[in-house]
């Protein structure tokens, strides 16, 4: 049977569509669909129940000097609350998971892992641990997203302290309608203002309604993946599975910035060496005239020539035409290119254009 | 889940397609049931007028958010119009499944079919299966 989270029948009573995402029973989207949460997020506030990605505790005196070998990002210099975007990778520079490292203090480190990898990140993380410990939180840890332009609105009737000074990828201890919280800033949607909650499971509907409670003059929608997908697309985030796996090279998804080469983690020398050689293929963004959405495996085509194939695809509500991230050749799509992509029997021009299709406003 | 909205005088199939007849021809969409499932619909691809249609296979593809799903056609024929209108509003399908949501008129080859649709009750009562 799929797992669930806590919320589960919460989102039933909404009357969400669940469907199987990764092993879990997710809503991907609720009566109200995915165009109108996706609007709300980027106008006013969406929550998501992300309850189903992993939090993994690593302490201890080799806990620095572990994770400096184990993740791709230098984690030197981090200030209590800190967190860095970093990547997992294997001996040979692919990814085996995206993950956000947070230092909560000297030696304790809080990473957010995704669902579906959590278990092996668990190992992986475990086979490079020297004079520090693992715990995995995630039984007794629900997430949970609350993002756009309302959330600070929203979180100040129900947080003990202040947010406003909260600054992008910090998270500070608090409690959210009474319950003990970690919150973070930072999520998976591009909106600068958004956070990402950390709770006792036992407490998950009480706070998912109290934030629907407080939000509701706000305009907040429950969202659903659906949302959650057109959002982080939007913005080019890559998504596990999709732009980042064991058969894509981080330097390929355009990650360099989520790496430090110079430093002597698991992978980083075949990176390095991919940097010297040079890349084969390069992820882009192509942009549709139309509506028509090309989807994760569509082929690419300039006239006769594949290319390459569709990542992720979709429709782009802010931007109001179909979008997608394509792994093709490398210089076989610069800047300003059409490219056709090739959905069921017809081929489709795109074009190919800057890094990210939407930016929200500040 | 909230009920259906399931018209009276219409003849529907176990794929959600709905069919209102006059005469000889046959106007074809998707229900309430279908649009609700699919979510937010951004793009409708129909067949070419002219085109033939074959009970229960793929005329027309519907593109929702997150996925394409094909329309069953619910009867043999001639393709003998296709609202265009959708091209440029698919929502419609949404907002309107049974009257501006129209998808395509057949004239039919084999009406005998039509004996292998459900009425408004039949068609509520297996909804309710589901």
């Amino acid at each position: 049977m799929a797992s669930r989270t806590a919320l589960y029948e919460t989102h039933l009573a909404l009357g969400a569509k669940v469907i199987d995402f990764g092993g879990w029973d997710m809503p991907v989207d609720y009566p109200t669909h995915i165009l109108q949460e996706h609007f709300a997020t980027r106008q006013n506030a969406g929550l998501f129940d992300t309850g189903h990605m992993g939090e993994v505790l690593i302490e201890g005196p080799g806990a620095l000097d572990s994770l400096q070998a184990a993740v791709s990002r230098d984690l030197d210099g981090m200030e209590d609350g800190q967190g860095r975007y970093t990547l997992l990778c294997n001996e040979r520079g692919t990814v085996i998971d995206d993950l956000i490292v947070f230092k909560q203090a000297d030696a304790k480190y809080y990473i957010v892992t995704n669902a579906g990898t959590r278990i092996n990140d668990i190992a992986v993380l475990q086979s490079r641990l020297k004079n520090a410990t693992l715990t995995d939180l995630t039984p007794q840890t629900h997430k949970l997203d609350l993002q756009g332009p309302k959330t600070f609105d929203i979180m100040s009737q129900l947080c003990s302290e202040p947010l406003s000074k909260l600054k992008r990828f910090r998270m500070i201890n608090t409690t959210v309608a009474g319950v003990p919280a970690i919150v973070s800033r930072s999520g998976y949607t591009g909106e600068k203002n958004g956070v990402e909650l950390f709770f006792a499971k036992s407490e998950a509907v009480h706070v998912w309604n109290a934030i629907m409670e407080a939000g509701k003059p706000f305009g907040v929608l429950p969202c659903g993946l659906g949302a959650r997908d057109t959002l982080r697309l939007e913005c080019c985030l890559p998504l596990y599975g999709h732009e980042l796996s064991e058969d894509i090279s981080p330097l390929e998804a355009g990650l360099k910035w989520a790496m430090t080469l110079e430093k002597e983690f698991v992978g980083a020398a075949a990176l390095r060496a991919q940097e010297r050689d040079g890349i084969p293929r390069t992820l882009v963004a192509l942009k549709f005239a139309g509506r028509l959405p090309a989807r994760a495996g569509h082929s690419i085509f300039v006239g006769d020539d594949k290319i390459g194939e569709v990542t992720s695809g979709t429709f782009g509500p802010s931007v109001n035409s179909a979008i997608a991230l394509a792994l093709v050749r490398t210089g076989s799509a610069p800047i300003g290119a059409t490219v056709q992509a090739e959905v069921r029997t017809s081929r489709i021009d795109a074009v190919v254009v800057e890094k990210p299709f939407y930016k929200p406003a500040k | 889940m909230s009920s259906s909205n399931v018209p009276a005088g219409l003849k529907y199939s176990k794929e959600h397609e709905w069919v209102k007849l006059d005469g000889n021809v046959a106007t074809i969409g998707i229900t309430d049931h279908a649009q609700h499932a699919l979510g937010d619909i951004v793009f409708v691809e129909l067949p070419k007028v002219g085109s033939a249609a074959v009970y229960m296979k793929p005329v027309g593809v519907v593109e929702s958010v997150k996925a394409a799903s094909d329309v069953y056609s619910p009867v043999s024929g001639k393709v003998t119009a296709i609202n265009s209108d959708l091209t440029g509003a698919p929502e419609t399908l949404n907002t309107g499944c049974y009257d501006a949501g129209w998808m395509v008129k057949i004239e039919l080859s084999n009406p005998v079919e039509l004996e292998k649709l459900l009425d408004a009750t039949a068609y509520s009562a297996f909804l309710a299966t589901l």
